[in-house]
């Protein structure tokens, strides 16, 4: 839509103003400030705004640009049409830019000294976006106006895929800030001032990216049934290894402000978060990983852009902070090693360290290409080098809170006795519980021994301000998260089990019975398991349906939450042996027996031939004569009604001023036409057309070229399928235009209704599915009593019970909550230096 | 040199070594069949799937595929069988070659998708065709 594609022109056009102005601003022509400003604003004004259109775009069903026609469909209710707007790659980026610009904003009027710089190597990353943006832009329409779009990946029609994306999101976008704070540091020359006003995007930045993490983690769990909530996939690696790195800033900045020390280092730890983040988005979005990664990437034709994006601002940023590198005097971290510096010291290498190995990880595709055969690396190796690391992390999580800054307390000793005692029991419990191998045990000792110092500590205080708890909350909140993770996926007891039709099953003290599948409004059908446990009932929903959108199965588990552990239901399939066996397949004129029966399918007859093409709706019968044992002959005609009560009639829009055109029916054996038109230009109101036909209304001669079925396989099929009307018009004195109105048949899920013919001995016969092409019919005989054994349909499920998961989730829950209440005080802090300042 | 910083370079040094032989006994190199079946450790194939040899009998399941080569391979995968199965052009198994067969821990499925082929013909996202 052009007024789209104008508003990303604008904003290009406007960063590149932005920061040529602001670069000029930081080399200190301070009267272009305002003019600076008021581009960099209009550039967010054009992304706010173009983000809203697209919005609009979305809600609004406009099929006719591309991206709203691939990721979003009429059916979808209007939560899920939010979530259309980061279903593919174009509106993720339109999202991120339009964060930045938002960033900018608040950037512009808190930056002070910093203003200028900040915001000319933001303004770059923005006019980056901004290009990728306008090559690949979200407004492109496609020539022809399709009836409905595509629709949405199930897998994100969760409520927690609608919150999810735009806060990774803008985690993402947020460790920008840092980065150009750092790169205004080294331009200015200042190791120091920056630090103060970077404190509270630091931490803004970890505390959104934790949180999106953590959601995604919580969708996985809920959603995708394998279980877990990390699996070490490359999109998950890409947004934790900038967390990792961020969170490493924050803590080096805590060391600078209190002795001086770390300058260059947290100058490299800002520019490399934000460089990662870019890393991350290239292995993840340009395809390099496709066959690697359970994601299926595409390669949208944008790697270019991407790997000079990455070049341009490694280039950059290590350029400028190895020319400033000699210059830059920091004091040492640590006098002692019984100090507060030392460990926090030590978190910072160990949270570089871990980004380093989930970064070697992850980029094990490539980096292996220099080798040999290109290789991924096993979920395993993460598990097996990340255990050490985050063991060390938790004692020195305890250390650093019980020590003070600078050491040399005489009573440090008795500060640890509680801590370790309460630790000692948690972990002898642990252990007598089950938690036998020695490093999961250090680790859950770790953690608890993080827990309970940082409890110690916070309540040892004399003045106990919540506004000072962040930091204490955030690392207690860690400690519980790491006992949770590791009893919950190293302790787990599962089982496949196949569950008869309400028959009960036990199983790890549960009783399970399968009550059979359900139908659900949405068309995903529900597969019902009752679990009694001392009779206390839960009715496990697990979904299993096909979805067109994915071509597969979809599975989704059933969860009975609690405090102790979560009993995850995973369901694998129902198996129906006496379905399977009940169904024959026939030919026109085949003979058949079933049971002791002899079929004869005489005929295929077709009701309203013209409307089951059309899809206007009809009816097959299939005519059968069936010979019982006695010799007994009976005819009977099963039959099919295809309905098409979604049928949707999606106008064309006429060449300017003449409105829209848009179908009231059509015969297509006859090859006519009824249109309709709104009445602007003169256009009548009904009209019919053969195919081939010119006719004169109104103010232009209208051509009806051809049907055209884009999916005849669909249509056939009985699937949903749009005919279109390929229309040529041509207005008074003016160009020809193509124009396609269409109606959709089926939209949505085929509908179709199978009508069961009585048999002489009772019971029924009905079709289970035809192929009228194959005059062939499948024919269900399931209802024809004493014909087969009755084998109950069985459903195949994977039971598991996770010990302590809710610690996980709590813990998730408490360090979100600290990283809160430290970016509280932190911007509280730098709001108060800078009207002592002013 | 203080000792503390000697020791904690020696931890460092040792961490990265043991970290280092993590990593390369993880790798599982992407190799085509022949490499596969004379290779002892983990490794990635990927090939096209032959539809008419696929069978699951709901614990198991054993397909053949074939690579660019043209060389056929039997994969078997003892675990249930991915959703979007029927629908696979393309697998990535992961897993190792032993007596005759490929034993899968782990497969990627790829299927043909939608927007994909609508990629593919650029400029006409809708493809012709008649009643």
């Amino acid at each position: 839509m052009f007024f789209g594609i104008a508003l990303i022109w604008v904003g290009f056009l406007s960063a590149l103003g932005a920061s040529t102005l602001y670069f000029a601003v930081g080399k200190g022509r301070a009267e272009l400030l305002g003019l600076a400003r008021g581009l960099f604003a209009l550039m967010s004004a054009c992304l706010i705004g173009s983000a809203a259109y697209l919005l609009y775009l979305i809600l609004q069903h406009q099929f006719q640009v591309e991206y709203v026609y691939q990721y979003s469909s009429r059916e979808l209710p209007t939560y899920y049409l939010v979530s259309c707007f980061w279903g593919g790659q174009q509106g993720t980026f339109l999202l991120w830019a339009m964060y930045g610009g938002i960033a900018g904003l608040v950037l512009m009027r808190t930056a002070r000294a910093f203003e200028g710089w900040t915001m000319f190597f933001l303004g770059l990353v923005q006019s980056f976006l901004l290009l990728l943006l306008v090559q690949r832009n979200p407004f492109v329409t496609l020539p022809n106006v399709p009836l409905d779009g595509q629709g949405l990946n199930p897998l994100l029609q969760d409520p927690w895929m609608v919150i999810h994306p735009p806060i990774l999101f803008m985690g993402f976008t947020a460790m920008v800030v840092p980065f150009v704070f750092a790169l205004g540091a080294l331009m200015k020359n200042d190791a120091d001032g920056w630090i103060k006003p970077v404190m509270p995007w630091a931490v803004f930045a970890s505390w959104v990216l934790g949180t999106g993490l953590v959601m995604g983690g919580f969708w996985a769990y809920k959603v995708l049934g394998w279980g877990g909530y990390w699996g070490w996939d490359p999109v998950e690696n890409s947004s934790l290894i900038p967390w990792l790195t961020n969170t490493a800033l924050i803590h080096g900045i805590m060391l600078q402000r209190t002795n001086g020390s770390l300058k260059r280092t947290n100058l490299l730890l800002g520019i490399c978060s934000f460089l990662l983040v870019v890393w991350g988005t290239f292995l993840t979005r340009s395809g390099v990983l496709a066959d690697f990664s359970v994601h299926s990437f595409l390669d949208l034709g944008i790697t270019g852009y991407l790997v000079a994006f990455i070049v341009v601002f490694a280039a950059m940023g290590l350029g400028l902070f190895f020319w400033r590198f000699g210059g830059i005097k920091a004091g040492p971290v640590y006098s002692t090693i019984w100090s507060r510096e030392f460990f926090v010291l030590t978190g910072v290498i160990l949270l570089g360290i871990s980004a380093g190995l989930t970064l070697l990880g992850m980029s094990s595709p490539l980096i292996s290409q220099l080798f040999g055969p290109p290789s991924a690396v096993q979920s395993d190796y993460y598990n097996r080098v990340m255990v050490p690391v985050a063991i060390v992390i938790t004692f020195g999580m305890a250390f650093a809170i019980l020590l003070k800054w600078r050491g040399n307390d005489k009573s440090v000793m008795e500060k640890f006795v509680w801590p370790l005692a309460l630790t000692a029991v948690t972990t002898v419990a642990l252990w007598l519980w089950r938690v036998h191998q020695p490093l999961w045990l250090l680790l859950t000792a770790g953690g608890s021994f993080a827990f309970f110092s940082n409890v110690w500590a916070f309540a040892s205080k004399k003045q106990k301000e919540p506004a000072r708890a962040g930091a204490y909350l955030a690392h207690l909140g860690f400690g519980i998260l790491l006992i949770g993770a590791v009893v919950s996926n190293g302790y787990e007891t599962k089982e496949k089990l196949e569950l008869p039709k309400d028959q009960a099953v036990r199983s790890m003290g549960y009783q399970l019975t399968y009550k059979g599948i359900l139908g659900s409004t949405d068309g995903k059908s529900i597969a019902l398991v009752d679990v009694e446990q001392g009779g206390r009932h839960f009715a496990a929903r697990t979904r299993m349906y096909y979805s067109s959108y994915n071509q597969g199965v979809m599975r989704k588990p059933a969860i009975d939450r609690g405090l102790g552990h979560d009993l995850y239901i995973a369901p694998i399939e129902e198996l129906n042996p006496a379905r399977e066996s009940l169904q024959a397949e026939m030919k026109v004129n085949e003979v058949t027996d079933v049971g002791g029966y002899r079929v004869r399918f005489d005929a295929m007859r077709l009701e309203n031939a013209a409307g089951l093409m059309s899809g206007a709706g009809g009816k097959v019968y299939a005519d059968l004569t069936v010979t019982d044992t006695q010799g007994n002959e009976t005819k009977a005609s099963p039959a099919l009604v295809v309905a098409a009560p979604g049928q949707q009639s999606s106008p064309g829009a006429m060449p300017s001023g003449l409105g829209q055109v848009a179908i009231t029916g059509m015969q297509v054996n006859e090859k006519k036409v009824q249109l309709s038109f709104d009445g602007q230009g003169g256009m009548p109101d009904k009209v019919e057309i053969r195919r081939g036909e010119t006719v004169q209304l109104g103010k232009a001669s209208v051509q009806f070229v051809d049907f055209r079925v884009p999916d005849a396989g669909a249509m056939k099929e009985g699937r949903p399928a749009s005919v279109f009307v390929d229309l040529i018009v041509t207005p008074q004195g003016g160009k020809s235009s193509p124009v396609a109105p269409s109606v959709s048949v089926g939209g949505g899920a085929p509908r179709e209704e199978s009508l069961p013919a009585k048999l002489a001995g009772g019971g029924e016969v009905k079709i289970a599915d035809l192929k009228a092409d194959d005059q062939t019919v499948k024919l269900d005989w399931s209802n024809v009593p004493g014909l087969h054994p009755e084998t109950p349909p069985t459903l195949a499920v994977e039971v598991t019970v996770k010990p302590l998961i809710s610690l996980f989730w709590l813990g998730t829950l408490l360090t979100s909550i600290g990283f809160l209440v430290t970016l509280v005080r932190r911007a509280r802090e730098w709001g108060a230096a800078r009207s002592m300042s002013a | 040199m203080k000792w503390t910083h000697a020791l904690g370079l020696c931890l460092l040094v040792m961490g990265a070594l043991a970290g280092l032989s993590v990593y390369r006994k993880n790798l599982t190199p992407y190799i085509s069949f022949k490499d596969a079946v004379r290779s002892s450790g983990i490794v990635q194939v990927h090939g096209t799937l032959e539809k008419s040899f696929t069978h699951y009998d709901g614990k198991e399941l054993s397909f053949r595929i074939k690579d660019e080569q043209g060389t056929m391979m039997d994969v078997r995968y003892a675990d249930v069988k991915p959703g979007n199965f029927d629908q696979a052009r393309d697998i990535v198994a992961i897993g190792r070659f032993e007596s005759g067969q490929f034993h899968a821990q782990k497969l990627l499925v790829k299927c043909p998708s939608k927007y994909q082929e609508m990629q593919r013909k650029q400029g006409a996202p809708v493809p012709q065709g008649g009643v």
